[in-house]
């Protein structure tokens, strides 16, 4: 395949994956962008030890704690003047329209970023746990250990909420 | 486990609208987009020679006014950043993004727990003070210092739980704004300057 056949294969689905992250259209717009233009340049180095999807989100998943990184830097920038904290926070670019999605994708956001990354590769994705440990560059132990806890820090985490939406 | 699994609906979190408009727009940028080029050779005698022009004409006066050191995080940042990033069960690694590695170990005073700790908005004569978990009070009294972070780690290398002392210029107080190990959140003004 080439890069523009993987492209329009896979982008949707790598969007997906990184607004899921990132929780803005834009910034996962441009994030998309430069994950396909990594796998147009190194498309020639594709050894094929995984399948081009798994590969592709492992570069996606770099691409963003890149962006993770890069905002943090931006962030350590000179004293700005002093002003009493508030608990404003960066309104969220909602995409889902029903109610009860967009709770439960608040839900994992909530959680911690490494539970965060199996729930949505293994759930929301849909990877297997092979294919998740070789993007998460970790062990198949590990995957799971961390899957388990994730599911269970959410399970716990909708039943403390108010209003029952599963089902 | 299995049966809560099957009642969440993960699917419509796997349909996140992207207009065909878009999808081709950025398909387009990427065919004009080449990676960031090498800087091509034949101009870099010349951006040297400027730089190394700047640098000597420029980079005095850049100490003689510069007040802040390199970690010059607002205090509202720091805060904004702890309160919405730093969780309990966080790796090392995880804070390390968020907050950065300009940090110091230390120790609790209370249970000898390992803490990273992190000063913020210090003045270029601020010296560093690691003693346990006390608070360089004095410091901020004198305003060479702005915040200290303490981010405490259990056993197994996890966030347990984080402070952070503060001073608010708009009322001349040092709050103390805490996470406890229970999730808890507690904020309170612990001195007024006078």
């Amino acid at each position: 395949m080439d890069w523009e056949e993987l492209y329009l294969e896979y982008s949707d689905r790598v969007h997906n994956y990184i607004y899921l992250m990132v929780r803005n259209r834009d910034v996962a717009e441009d994030l998309t962008h430069d994950t396909f233009l990594k796998v147009k340049n190194s498309l020639g180095r594709f050894r094929g030890e995984a399948n081009y999807y798994t590969w592709i989100i492992s570069i996606a998943r770099n691409v963003t704690y890149d962006y993770f990184r890069r905002k943090r830097l931006v962030q350590f920038t000179p004293m700005l003047p002093f002003n009493h904290p508030t608990d404003s926070v960066t309104p969220d670019d909602i995409l889902f329209d029903n109610e009860s999605v967009q709770e439960l994708y608040k839900t994992i956001k909530k959680l911690k970023k490494n539970y965060q990354d199996v729930i949505i590769l293994r759930y929301i994705q849909e990877f297997s746990i092979e294919e998740t440990a070789a993007i998460l560059n970790c062990s198949i132990a590990k995957v799971k250990s961390t899957t388990f806890r994730a599911v269970k820090q959410l399970r716990e985490e909708l039943h403390n909420k108010e209003g029952d939406y599963i089902g | 486990m299995d049966n809560f699994l099957k009642e969440i609906d993960f699917k419509e979190l796997r349909n996140t609208p992207r207009s065909e408009n878009q999808k081709q727009i950025t398909l387009n940028k990427i065919r004009h987009s080449e990676m960031k080029p090498k800087y091509p050779i034949k101009y870099l005698t010349s951006t040297l020679a400027v730089l190394t022009l700047a640098i000597i004409l420029f980079l005095p006066s850049l100490f003689n006014t510069m007040e802040q050191t390199d970690n010059s995080l607002s205090v509202n940042q720091v805060l904004e950043l702890l309160k919405f990033e730093v969780k309990i069960g966080m790796s090392t690694e995880e804070v390390e993004v968020i907050m950065g590695e300009n940090y110091h170990v230390t120790n609790s005073s209370y249970d000898g727990s390992t803490l990273w700790q992190y000063d913020i908005g210090t003045t270029k004569e601020y010296q560093t003070v690691v003693d346990y978990d006390f608070t360089n009070l004095e410091g901020m009294q004198q305003g060479l210092i702005k915040m200290q972070v303490f981010i405490t780690w259990d056993d197994s290398n996890l966030v347990k739980n984080w402070s952070a002392v503060y001073l608010n210029e708009a009322d001349n107080k040092i709050y103390e704004y805490i996470l406890l190990p229970n999730g808890e959140i507690k904020e309170q003004s612990i001195l007024s300057i006078e």
